[in-house]
């Protein structure tokens, strides 16, 4: 079978162009990675924009208000400055953006492009699922680009600031799809998405940008596309999910051990690839399963997790495969309305005590 | 920015002999061209190929436009531009032996093998670019060790646009002085991807020619139903870029206008709109009755005097004496072609009907 994917150990310059862009760039400021110190989400991706920028002369980015102005929510602070010739402001044109920086890595200079917010890249949906998911399966020639998904909801933004797009993306075969929910993870999974030599959708929870901090490994920690973690062990059930419902689900599984029940938490960290091994695994010790999401319930990822667990996990299933998702609606703009909606702790509660009682 | 020179030299500061050895050069490939669609034209009425676009009529715009590129240029083509990939892909002093183009260039790949190879390509044979997972003119071919960088089309029009000036700003990133060149039909003009890609190499000033190939009909839609402007290149003043409108048909005056625009491009002034005013000589694909759409006394006219190939002016004499007879013939039996087709449906079309028939029934 003809690959769709290129192999992730072939990170080739398929025009082979030898680009010279004159003297290297400066090194990163002792700012960037202040040892021992917390850095935010939003932060790490910033620390992992700069370290690939400095460590790939060809690294380009491309957004709308990313270069002087330093990107709608601070997150390329600081590039543009560093890297005037290869941090670019675009037009309103995601669409022309997305082609462009497709024609730029086939030739040579894998690109980022930031979307302000995910929910614009429906503006840039042909040039993601026609021109670059298929490229490579076409013609077997590498196409280098991250797309940076601002996504989510929760901060009151309404309907076209807070959509999850993850699952339109899931459904293209040639599309990687990434959703980091630790600070860590954020930036060792962005820098595998650059060095990644297929189209990647980079998911960045907005709720999370701020909320949660860490401290940072040291170090060039590059992540690996495809590898689900365990983010706390269990053996009574398992907690599905990716972005900002991990926090959600660790949440509920520690109310869970107050009353002795100890939920298994699978961060699936990538759809896709998607890790279909440590979620099986996970399921035959637990013998249930509990998918937690924020994009809507109806073929939404949880689904694929669903039928995947049907078909595999059904010997060792105790009780049906459920799922906690955001209805099959749009995004309400007040705060009240949207929480109503939410996948919340006390819904992964209620879904889980019953799997429980079976 | 470093200035590559520009590779077809323009015919107002050349002698005449090279003037003369330009336009034989542009013939031979407009000539190989056509034979070459000739045959798939041939082949689609016996089934060999499912689905044929033919670039008929298109030649005199597309090889100029391959001709003027320089090694490691980029080539993004559509549907009617096998002139253009035929001029980039072959060597002429390998491909025409006789007709002394010179010595060797070394570079390009032997232009025998690559023409089988892209027959096949044609045929969705496993020897094709694109090992018969893509058809047609779908398929990329990048072998900068030839010096070529060819992008296929995807079948959305005008999404090429955008990618194809990535190319040209991985040029200018490169400061390479090499460019991009891209083609569209006046349909594809219409899409969001003309406006983003186009307004994008203007504000970045990519070294991107982007070829018009208006032939005033896309698929059925005729041109004043696609746009209200008075003529594609006043597009130019509003993306503030050099546009001009040029006959198509005149492989010189495209030559000419192309030479310009290159030399904008690598000079890092910017994209160019060309539009070159051509004429629909075919249907949107091979067979599928929509050549009817144009008024038998335009298909006449195409074939009089338009069409490129049957052309007095700017063909060369008397070394090419004998092939332009040929073509002067073939460009008759188009027009026989054309009228047989316009008496009534051929036998493709009467199974067709047939078998509508039976489902309807």
């Amino acid at each position: 079978m003809r690959p769709v994917f290129a192999p992730v150990f072939a990170v080739d310059r398929a025009a082979g162009s030898t680009p010279a862009l004159g003297s290297p760039p400066p090194a990163l400021g002792p700012a960037n990675a202040p040892a021992g110190k917390e850095t935010t989400y939003v932060d790490a991706i910033n620390q992992g924009l700069a370290e690939e920028l400095a460590r790939d002369p060809h690294l380009v980015l491309m957004g709308q208000d990313i270069a002087a102005f330093e990107g709608a929510f601070r997150t390329t602070r600081g590039l543009h400055s560093r890297y005037p010739e290869r941090v670019l402001d675009t037009p309103i044109a995601e669409s022309g953006t997305i082609g462009i920086a497709i024609g730029a890595a086939v030739l040579g200079y894998p690109t980022v492009v930031e979307m302000q917010f995910a929910d614009f890249i429906s503006c840039g949906f042909n040039q993601l699922v026609n021109v670059a998911a298929k490229l490579y399966y076409r013609w077997q020639v590498p196409c280098p680009i991250v797309v940076r998904l601002p996504s989510g909801g929760g901060v009151g933004a309404g309907p076209f600031h807070s959509q999850n797009d993850e699952g339109w993306f899931a459904q293209t075969a040639g599309l990687k799809v990434v959703c980091p929910a630790t600070a860590a993870d954020a930036k060792a999974l962005l820098k595998a998405a650059i060095r990644d030599p297929n189209p990647v959708l980079f998911f960045e929870h907005k709720f999370l940008y701020r909320r949660i901090k860490e401290v940072l490994p040291a170090g060039d920690v590059v992540g690996v596309l495809g590898e689900a973690r365990i983010a706390r062990p269990g053996h009574d059930l398992t907690l599905v999910a990716y972005g900002s419902t991990v926090w959600t689900c660790l949440e509920a599984a520690e109310e869970l051990a107050i009353e002795g029940i100890e939920a298994e938490v699978v961060d699936l960290r990538t759809l896709i690839p998607y890790d279909e091994a440590t979620v099986l695994a996970s399921v035959k010790k637990t013998a249930r399963a509990l998918v937690v999401h924020e994009a809507p319930l109806t073929l939404g990822f949880g689904a694929e997790v669903a039928a995947r667990l049907a078909d595999t996990a059904f010997p060792y299933l105790d009780a049906p495969i459920r799922r906690v998702t955001y209805p099959d609606r749009p995004v309400p703009y007040a705060r009240v309305l949207e929480q109503q909606l939410l996948p919340s702790k006390d819904k992964v509660l209620a879904a889980a005590r019953e799997l429980l009682a079976y | 920015m470093t200035t590559a020179p520009v590779s077809s030299a323009s015919p107002a500061t050349s002698g005449l002999a090279d003037i003369a050895r330009e336009r034989l050069r542009r013939y031979a490939f407009m000539k190989l061209a056509r034979d070459f669609d000739s045959r798939f034209e041939a082949l689609l009425l016996t089934g060999r190929v499912s689905k044929w676009y033919s670039e008929v009529g298109n030649e005199a715009t597309t090889v100029p436009a391959g001709l003027m590129l320089a090694p490691g240029d980029a080539l993004c083509t559509l549907h009617r531009d096998l002139g253009a990939i035929l001029a980039v892909y072959l060597d002429p002093a390998r491909a025409f032996p006789e007709m002394g183009f010179g010595e060797p260039d070394g570079r390009r790949p032997d232009p025998v093998e690559i023409l089988v190879r892209l027959a096949c390509q044609l045929l969705g044979k496993g020897a094709g670019f694109s090992q018969g997972v893509e058809r047609s003119f779908h398929y990329g071919y990048l072998a900068p060790e030839h010096g070529i960088l060819h992008l296929g089309m995807i079948s959305h029009l005008g999404s090429m646009i955008p990618v194809a000036a990535g190319c040209a700003f991985a040029h200018q990133l490169a400061g390479s002085g090499r460019l991009a060149v891209n083609f569209i039909g006046e349909g594809g003009t219409s899409t969001g991807d003309f406006h983003e890609g186009l307004n994008m190499a203007a504000v970045w000033k990519l070294p991107l020619v982007l070829v018009i190939e208006n032939n005033r009909y896309a698929f059925s839609t005729p041109a004043h139903l696609q746009y209200a402007a008075r003529q594609l290149s006043d597009r130019g003043v509003g993306y503030g870029i050099a546009a001009e409108t040029v006959d198509g048909n005149d492989p010189d005056a495209m030559a000419a206008a192309l030479a310009r625009a290159a030399a904008r491009a690598r000079a890092g002034e910017g994209p160019t709109l060309l539009e070159a005013m051509l004429g629909r000589m075919r249907g949107h694909s091979e067979g599928d009755d929509s050549l009817k759409v144009v008024p038998a006394e335009e298909l006449e006219r195409y074939g009089a005097g338009l069409c490129p190939a049957a052309r007095k002016r700017g063909r060369p004499r008397p070394r090419a004496a004998r092939a332009a007879g040929r073509a002067d013939r073939r460009a008759r039996r188009a027009r026989h072609l054309a009228r047989a087709r316009r008496r009534g449906p051929g036998p493709i079309d009467r199974h067709a009907a047939r078998l509508r028939a039976r489902l309807r029934g």
